[in-house]
């Protein structure tokens, strides 16, 4: 029963690997944009490459899940580093820029008007914690669990703002970041969230040691 | 389970802490709460019939400024205002930045209250230095002029 468990898991971890790498080919002109938007003026013209590099390295991240028999470990590393640096690429820009992710957060229209600044001004620090906690193994299971919760609560938002159909810039990457529509960022962000689960998986059963 | 809950609160009122405290020291730093008048980012939200009022007033200096694209713009605006498209306001914005620098009141209008170039025009304003008090959204927009039926100018008188 256990060997079945482990056995389904490794599979939907590779899965989730693959499946990424397919996504970012089915969104490649958003993730051009936003690779373009990360990039410094001397690599911009190379976006090509890093676009290709990116989409090569996790298929071969879903086939070392297969190869490798500390699978866990590796699996839980790499989620660990995809995770944080996402949530510290997502809290940097609306640290900068608090009065533009208010304005984005109002485009939802589903806050009361009078909790959007402290959101606003709060968020982005929580996630740059949570993204430190994850990397660094500091408050390691708060750090898991918050990441859980906070993928969770934004994939409900994107969520209500695509059945609504509301057309707004996502704003998950800062006011005047790498801008996306809610549609994409709603499937991305099913992905993190199957990440951020396995992750709580592989931390329930010890995936650090195993 | 306890211990994901003790940490993760742990971690919340850090988060909590560190963005106040750096808000609070932050230029760019927002009010904790924004007021009912304004709007999050901190400019004001006028109506039709305010900025009507406004313009009336002997002595004070209003800008008004379409936030739409420039062909939007040459097919109908209100009379006597700039456009800065958000698309590309860096270069409209020095284009006109004189008379911006000058205005008391600058009321940023688009195509209604949902289109978000207006606020996106107003925010720009305000991060380029012009305080948030003397920056305005029309809530109404374009519509809500020719809904009050206030007379519109065409052509792109702004590209001089």
């Amino acid at each position: 029963m256990k060997n079945n468990y482990e056995k389904t898991l490794r599979g939907i971890t590779a899965l989730s690997f693959i499946g990424w790498a397919l996504f970012v080919i089915l969104t490649r002109e958003e993730i051009k944009s936003a690779i373009e938007y990360f990039l410094p003026i001397s690599l911009k013209e190379g976006k090509n490459i890093f676009f290709v590099f990116f989409v090569g390295l996790f298929i071969l991240l879903g086939i070392l899940v297969f190869v490798f028999k500390k699978w866990k470990v590796f699996a839980s590393f790499v989620i660990r580093i995809i995770l944080a640096f996402t949530f510290l690429l997502a809290a940097i820009p609306k640290i900068v820029d608090p009065a533009g992710f208010a304005l984005d957060i109002s485009h939802y229209d589903i806050f009361p008007k009078i909790f959007i600044n402290i959101i606003a001004i709060t968020v982005p620090w929580i996630e740059m914690l949570v993204a430190i906690s994850i990397l660094f193994y500091v408050f390691d299971k708060g750090g898991i669990l918050l990441v859980n919760l906070m993928l969770l609560a934004f994939l409900m938002l994107l969520g209500q703002a695509l059945i609504r159909g509301l057309d707004i810039d996502c704003g998950c990457f800062g006011h005047s970041g790498a801008r996306e529509a809610v549609s994409k960022a709603f499937l991305r962000d099913l992905f993190f969230v199957s990440w951020s689960i396995l992750l709580y998986l592989f931390a329930k059963n010890g995936g650090k040691k195993s | 389970m306890k211990k994901y809950i003790l940490q993760s609160l742990i971690i919340l009122a850090f988060g909590v802490a560190l963005g106040v405290v750096y808000n609070f020291l932050s230029p760019a730093g927002i009010p904790l709460f924004a007021s009912q008048d304004k709007s999050v980012a901190g400019f004001r939200m006028m109506t039709t019939d305010e900025i009507k009022l406004y313009i009336q007033e002997k002595g004070k200096s209003i800008l008004i400024v379409d936030a739409r694209s420039p062909e939007e713009y040459s097919l109908g605006h209100i009379p006597g205002a700039i456009n800065i498209p958000d698309t590309d306001f860096e270069k409209y914005f020095s284009r006109h930045s004189n008379e911006i620098k000058k205005a008391e009141l600058i009321v940023v209008y688009c195509s209604g209250g949902s289109c978000g170039s207006s606020e996106e025009v107003a925010l720009q304003l305000i991060k380029k230095g012009i305080s948030p008090s003397k920056v305005a959204v029309d809530q109404d927009g374009l519509p809500g002029w020719i809904r009050s039926k206030n007379p519109i100018e065409y052509g792109d008188g702004d590209k001089k």
